[in-house]
């Protein structure tokens, strides 16, 4: 376990690095704890780049265990004043304040309880996961661990999982997770399952902390802390998690996009839009679906070119396309690689039946019957998605016209992610009831921490009283 | 009415915030080990019986085949697929094949059966790329 952890720090702390670098001379820079939070999911995913260009490089695997110290030991080293300084910034009187909704000291002391218990009872839950599936769910043993295994044993930079006899592992999808679970196994001198098993959880506590501390400092803590209450507490978040599968990652991708898309917006710092790019970047290298986010990101980013192609817009596009460059190209290497299977997958597809089903009205009331009735199940959601939509009637809207902006723009990011999935199971081949009951859910999971800020987000937020320590 | 509104939005979160965790917990404590806990329509049926006398077979070329790794029994009705694997690139594959019905082996040619299933339900094959 301890092992498993010490996995998880030094790409933490390089992405924080990269987050405090980018954006300390931001007007509102962001402190340590916002950083590690941002950082955590993009280290990962840098992380997973890097062994991609070192293993197509040739590298051989048993050197990376050095590399990997020595990159985290200088990153450190090099790091050290700017996280100083970053503990010394201490963020100005922050508007959010002035806006805040006042509740008294027993409502902020019952929220903080009920974080607390609700941590507890989550962190039970993923140990009985662990303890039930210790390899994680089937995807995550036979996609996942599976291509991990190949390229661990392969003699040289060869996908050992390109053979048409293992075409059923998905051999197209790309490398973000089996590169994880490698280097898991590298850094513990082993393949046992015990290593990669905070690799689900790890996300998933990047999520609750990045709903937790505001990318704003001096956000509203109160309202952070009922949006990390109503994921932790959300039964498909959990199981996903501890299932080891590629959906948790992605809806991290999700939340920080969207996320990084409301500061730079709210903040007027476009560079925010860089971090925005990674993390649809990394979407895409976790799993094909997650090409999504990139497309559902890209008009929100281009929309303000419109009105004035030239100042901050153009910034924000441009920051954004550098995010976006490192693991696409990873990406489109990958796929030259994998061609003859990406080709037998484009041959699967039939144009005209998929126009068929785009006119079928049956499958349209399919798909939105089952979108609406899915977040209703108790047992999967436990009612999270209708409680939420409270808050911002409860506290009426934030009042702050930049703020509402910021939200508008992640709602449409979102209503684009939700269209493309939406689409996609009116046009699939095959058994459409299969692919809800299969995939709903967790491709709904994947949207529902960003669905959660955009719905704190939009709400006023709140505050305790005066010379409270929960405020 | 704002205010109630609000505190009976925050006394909902908070309570199903401590309760559906709990809950969840209590349900993956009452399932039975080993199963899949997300979709109990995928729990062990009759085949476990019958793939049970298989298993000391599969786990023996551990150090061959991919489906050694099955963790636990119930993977292995997934593996069915057939699962085929050169795992350690020595050439060697394994390839568990389900037959259905009264469907007799169809060995394919250069593969050699290493263990069949009490009721012939299960063939477990090997062969060495040629």
């Amino acid at each position: 376990m301890i092992g498993a952890l010490a996995d998880l720090v030094g790409p933490t702390l390089l992405g924080a690095l990269l987050v405090h670098a980018l954006l300390r001379r931001a007007a509102h820079p962001p402190g340590i704890a916002q950083s590690l939070a941002l950082g955590a999911p993009l280290g990962l995913g840098l992380f997973s780049l890097t062994m991609y260009g070192a293993h197509m490089a040739g590298l051989p695997l048993r050197v990376w265990p050095w590399l990997d110290t020595a990159a985290c030991l200088a990153g450190l080293c090099l790091g050290w004043r700017w996280l100083r300084s970053a503990a010394r910034a201490v963020p100005g009187s922050p508007p959010t304040q002035a806006c805040a909704l006042r509740v008294s000291a027993a409502a902020a002391r019952l929220i903080t309880a009920a974080l607390v218990l609700c941590v507890v009872g989550a962190a039970l839950v993923l140990a009985l996961r662990l303890q039930a599936s210790p390899h994680g769910d089937w995807d995550a043993w036979a996609i996942w661990n599976l291509h991990a295994r190949f390229l661990l044993r392969a003699p040289g930079p060869a996908l050992g999982y390109l053979d048409p006899a293992l075409e059923w592992s998905h051999p197209d999808y790309p490398l973000h997770l089996p590169l994880l679970v490698l280097r898991s196994w590298l850094l513990g001198g082993q393949e046992h399952p015990a290593i990669t098993a905070l690799l689900g959880p790890a996300f998933l506590a990047a999520m609750a902390a990045l709903l937790l501390i505001p990318t704003r400092p001096g956000g509203a803590p109160l309202t952070g802390r009922l949006a990390a209450l109503t994921l932790l507490s959300t039964p498909v978040v959990i199981l996903l998690a501890g299932g080891r599968l590629a959906d948790t990652p992605l809806a991290c991708c999700t939340l920080v996009s969207a996320a990084c898309c409301h500061a730079a917006i709210r903040q007027q710092e476009p560079r925010y839009m860089a971090l925005a790019g990674l993390a649809a970047g990394l979407a895409a290298w976790t799993k094909n679906e997650g090409l999504y986010l990139q497309l559902a990101l890209l008009p929100v980013a281009l929309a303000p070119l419109l009105r004035r192609p030239r100042g901050p817009a153009s910034r924000s596009v441009a920051w954004l396309l550098a995010g976006l460059a490192l693991p696409d190209l990873a990406l489109l290497h990958l796929w030259q690689k994998v061609g003859g299977f990406a080709g037998s997958v484009r041959a699967g597809l039939d144009l005209t039946a998929a126009w068929g089903n785009l006119r079928s009205a049956d499958r349209h009331l399919s798909v939105l019957g089952a979108l609406l009735s899915a977040p209703l199940e108790l047992d999967t959601w436990a009612g999270g998605p209708v409680v939420t939509l409270l808050y911002p009637a409860a506290t009426g809207l934030h009042p702050d016209a930049r703020a509402r902006r910021a939200t508008l723009a992640v709602a449409a990011l979102l209503l684009g992610l939700l269209a493309l999935q939406y689409l996609t199971f009116v046009v699939i081949p095959g058994d459409q009831r299969w692919y809800l009951d299969s995939a709903l859910d967790r491709l709904l999971q994947q949207v529902y921490p960003a669905l959660l800020f955009l719905l704190f987000s939009a709400g006023r937020p709140l505050s305790a009283p005066r010379g409270s320590a929960e405020g | 009415m704002r205010r109630r509104l609000l505190l009976a939005a925050l006394l909902l979160l908070c309570l199903r915030g401590v309760a559906a965790p709990a809950w969840t917990a209590l349900e993956l404590a009452r399932a039975p080990s080993g199963d899949d806990l997300l979709d109990p329509r995928l729990r062990l049926d009759r085949r476990e019986a019958e793939l049970r006398p298989l298993l000391p077979r599969i786990r023996r070329h551990e150090r061959i085949g991919y489906i050694s790794w099955v963790p636990s029994l119930y993977r292995v009705q997934y593996s069915v697929a057939p699962t085929i694997v050169d795992l350690n690139h020595t050439g060697h594959r394994l390839l568990l094949v389900e037959l259905a019905g009264t469907q007799r082996a169809q060995i394919p040619a250069g593969w050699r059966e290493l263990a069949r299933s009490p009721r012939g339900q299960f063939v477990l094959l090997s062969r060495l790329r040629p």
